[in-house]
């Protein structure tokens, strides 16, 4: 019985210090790569960093000696992007529109993406020199190292060895795919250190069978050791250890209640398993609370969310309100951010007067019928409807996302009813209330505009002025309702009798203005003829006066033909 | 006995982890890209690059580098490991090489930027993100006619004489009111009367070289660039091609800032090369990850709505519908003026 526990006791320390060797062994090993691969970045780094000083400093001459590189060529340009001197850079790296000079204003200095210059790799360097007047920028050849198991990698994932062949490779799965810096794909150890400069990484890349040789081959006593104590033990009774069998099922009882963790008893009775339930609900109750403090944590990453976008949207809406960006393009943009708002959301629509927008897993077909897996929401604006369609993944979206969406939704609804007020009022500012036909204002805008386009196409433009005689007359005698059924027939007499391209507006109370496009003064004397002629049709005697005064003729800028115009039906009424 | 019992215990257990091992394994995309001209690769590897960070790990990714010579080698080796679903940025003539391997070995190609029609119908299982030559044609004429010009000449220089020659007579023939005059870059001073429109077929170099010929030779006469003229070299030369429309096939506006970010966050630039390579990898995803045979395909893609960096777009048979997108060059941006194709014609 001693010398069995003391056998066991001697293997289980002889395995636990042969694996805690192979831990700090491996350790070690890895420590040690990992120094040697921070000693060549950092060397790489120091070198990058040495030429960006010489080139703010700009020292630049063909012919001096760069640490141990050599550079290929350079360039001088001025804070506006003009190129002063160039040796060797080929144009697309340089000038206004180049990524040196863009990122160079942005960041004070610029460091280019691996670049393959007649087979040597390359790398353009650029910066603001320290007298802060220019930006100068160099293309460096890249230093062999004389290491074959290295490359140094790009911020695109593309590498070339650092053992001074130019061997390209690309790298941008393990690039995009590895969590640490030290990591195994295959039978492989990859080393990657990163430069802290322009994006560049450095990898390095072990055999993991020859780092297990050199363990194994440190820890070959301790191995010898275990697979004696092994034969020892195999070869002893095995009566004695069936003997304290139970004591031992006691033992480890004990333990687990010190742990409260479930014992799988080898006799199950009442006892052991309403301990278990007990340890069961613990652990479910532990699980519960974890998901409970992962789902706030995701609320709260949710709201800061929600008021990015609504401060987002409401610069959004707010270039609408200005005229810079019209409605439905806003509202694409909404819900494209909206859309990228949580991955829940696998798709979302919007229908609005004639604007349809949809994107993700929403259809057209989804604002016709209604679909159970889908979220349909209608909302009333000032003086229209809404319709939102929204692919929300309900088993796997908390209830408080829910409300944020619709809290967005509604975000929406209330700009596009403010957008509605704002067009009514802008259309009641352009539109006389009573004729419907344009304001003073907007007719003398938009006349401007034609006489302008008239003088450099060369063409006529005639205006015609009609004037109600003795509209206060008329008022007194047949009332005001009279009145406005008056002004309302001529207006109606004027938009029967004029082009889609002709402009026509109340200019005063009792006077109306129309420009006929492209019309000499003849023909517009004919269609103010004919227009007196169905006004006179009228139910109560009224009378008529009008003149005409044409581009270019009787002048060219609107407020002469205006004068002529008033002149003229003035010297009418007189006559 | 007692031994056996194990031996075959341990066999039986080997060849059911062998198996499940075999048929559980993650589906495997390549990514293909040249070695022998990375400079040119830069865009295609910034789109590859921004997708496989977005994408979750249930496919395998790998590279694969090739060089212009040895391409149908690395691909049989590719082939023979497994890999069915591959993604890249090549030319018409690299994936010309490589059709008769996919049908062989049932593997699926999607590219970003192959827009020749011919060479999509002969490599069967070749799909593009772009839209195809003879779209591009279309989108053109359209525009043409829609300004209304009466006279038109098409200018082609000879640096890709499939692609130059294909485009300028589809042009011709989709052209129905004018019959317009096709000449070489060297012969342009061959034209005698002012035509009221030139549509530039060449790289952008020779765009900039000929505009200046045109504006001083023939005043007044409009510019329309094929998509090979779309370069930032045209915002440098802006004097030289200042009013030019220059056809594209991504707009930007729609854009999510996060995607945008993560390009300027490098030092690097965003070109609409950068999103159709990153549509194109996330395609490849999607028929990688749900098992897509090269069979079906064809009907998968053209059944299917992907979402892409700057929207939605589904297949029609070999390409992706997308827009052909009209910019007119302005001294600092490509400002969107109209588009052929998608939802709506009329911009």
């Amino acid at each position: 019985m001693i010398f069995k526990k003391f056998t066991l006791t001697v293997l289980a320390v002889t395995i636990a210090l042969s694996l805690v060797g192979m831990y700090f062994q491996y350790k070690y090993q890895v420590e040690i790569l990992e120094r040697k691969t921070a000693l060549v970045s950092n060397s790489i780094l120091e070198e990058l960093k040495n030429d960006l000083s010489i080139i703010s400093n700009f020292e630049i001459r063909p012919y001096s000696h760069l640490a141990s590189t050599e550079f290929k060529g350079f360039v001088l340009m001025d804070l506006k992007g003009k190129v002063l001197h160039s040796l060797d850079i080929p144009l697309k790296m340089i000038g206004k529109y180049s990524n040196m000079y863009k990122y160079v204003v942005l960041n004070g200095m610029y460091v280019s993406p691996l670049n393959d210059s007649d087979g040597s790799p390359t790398i353009f360097l650029a910066s603001n020199t320290s007298d802060g007047k220019y930006i100068a920028g160099m293309e460096i050849f890249l230093a062999a190292k004389h290491i074959s198991n290295a490359f140094i990698i790009d911020s695109t994932g593309l590498g070339v060895s650092l053992s001074g062949k130019a061997q390209w490779k690309n790298m941008m799965t393990l690039l995009a795919k590895r969590k640490n810096e030290v990591f195994v794909r295959g039978s492989t150890l990859f080393i990657l250190k990163k430069l802290d400069l322009g994006g560049y990484s450095v990898l390095f890349d072990f055999s993991i069978p020859s780092i297990l040789i050199s363990i194994f081959h440190n820890d070959y006593i301790f191995w010898i050791l275990i697979l004696l104590i092994v034969m020892i033990y195999y070869i002893h009774d095995k009566a004695t250890f069936s003997r304290i069998k139970p004591l031992m099922d006691f033992v480890n009882f004990m333990k687990s209640i010190d742990n409260f963790k479930r014992y799988e008893p080898p006799k199950s009775n009442e006892a052991f398993f309403k301990y278990n339930s007990l340890v069961d609900k613990s652990e479910k109750m532990s699980r519960d609370y974890s998901n409970l403090i992962e789902e706030m944590s995701e609320i709260n990453s949710e709201l800061t969310q929600v008021n990015h976008l609504l401060i987002e949207f409401s610069m959004l809406f707010n270039e609408v309100k200005t005229n810079r960006k019209d409605l439905e393009s806003a509202l694409k943009i909404a819900l494209r951010r909206m859309l990228d708002f949580s991955r829940t959301i696998n798709g979302i629509g919007m229908r609005y007067k004639d604007i349809s927008i949809h994107f993700g897993t929403v259809n057209d077909f989804n604002f016709d019928r209604e679909n159970p897996a889908k979220l349909s929401m209608e909302l009333k604006t000032d003086s229209s409807t809404v319709k939102y369609v929204i692919s929300i993944d309900r088993f796997a979206t908390a209830e408080k996302t829910h409300d944020m969406v619709k809290t967005l939704l509604y975000y929406i609804t209330s700009f596009i009813s403010m957008y509605e007020m704002l067009e009514q009022n802008r259309s009641s500012m352009r539109y006389d209330p009573l004729t419907n036909l344009l304001t003073r204002h907007e007719f003398e805008e938009n006349a401007n505009h034609e006489l302008v386009r008239a003088k450099r196409e060369n063409q006529f433009l005639s205006f015609i002025m009609l004037n109600v005689k003795d509209m206060t007359g008329f008022n007194e005698k047949y009332g005001h309702l009279n009145g406005d059924v008056l002004l309302k027939q001529i207006a109606k007499e004027i938009t029967m009798n004029s082009r889609f391209t002709d402009l026509s507006c109340r200019y005063a109370e009792d006077k109306f203005m129309l420009c006929l496009i492209e019309m000499k003064k003849e023909d517009a004397l004919g269609k103010v003829k004919k227009m007196i002629s169905h006004i006179s049709t009228f139910k109560h005697r009224v009378e008529m006066k009008y003149a005409i005064a044409s581009f270019p003729s009787d002048g060219e800028k609107l407020d002469d033909l205006l004068i002529q115009l008033e002149k003229g039906v003035k010297e009418q009424k007189k006559d | 006995m007692k031994w056996l019992i194990v031996l075959a215990t341990f066999v039986v257990v080997g060849t059911t982890v062998v198996l499940f091992h075999t048929l559980n394994k993650e589906p495997i995309v390549g990514i293909l890209l040249p070695i022998d001209r990375v400079n040119s690769s830069l865009g295609s590897r910034i789109g590859f690059l921004i997708a496989l960070k977005d994408l979750p790990n249930d496919v395998e990714f790998v590279n694969i580098d090739y060089t212009s010579t040895n391409l149908k080698k690395v691909l049989e080796r590719a082939t023979k490991k497994g890999i069915r679903y591959f993604v890249g940025d090549n030319y018409s003539s690299d994936v010309s090489k490589m059709g008769d391997l996919l049908i062989k070995t049932h593997s699926i190609l999607i590219e970003s930027m192959v827009t020749n029609p011919a060479v999509l119908d002969k490599a069967k299982y070749a799909y593009t993100l772009s839209p195809t030559d003879d779209i591009q044609a279309k989108a053109i004429a359209s525009y043409l006619e829609k300004k209304g010009y009466k006279s038109i000449a098409i200018v082609k220089d000879t640096s890709n004489p499939e692609y130059v020659n294909y485009l300028s007579e589809e042009i011709a023939m989709d052209l129905k009111n004018v019959k317009p005059e096709i000449v070489s870059i060297s012969k342009i001073n061959d034209i005698k009367a002012t035509p009221a429109a030139f549509v530039l077929i060449m790289s952008a170099e020779n765009a900039v070289k000929i505009s200046k010929i045109i504006k001083s030779k023939f005043f007044g006469s409009a510019l329309i660039g094929s998509d090979r003229t779309f370069n930032v070299l045209l915002l440098k030369n802006f004097q030289a091609v200042s009013g030019m429309i220059v056809t594209g096939f991504v707009d930007t506006t729609y854009l999510s800032s996060k995607f945008s970010e993560k390009v300027t966050k490098s030092d690097l630039s965003l070109t609409p090369r950068v999103i159709l390579c990153y549509d194109a990898l996330k395609v490849a995803y999607r028929l990688a990850k749900n098992h897509i045979s090269a069979g079906n395909s064809q009907s998968y893609l053209n059944t299917h709505t992907f979402m892409g960096a700057v929207g939605n777009f589904t297949f029609n048979g070999k390409h992706a519908i997308t827009p052909v997108y009209f910019y007119k060059i302005t001294p600092f941006n490509f400002n969107l003026v109209w588009r052929f194709g998608g939802k709506s014609d009329d911009f």
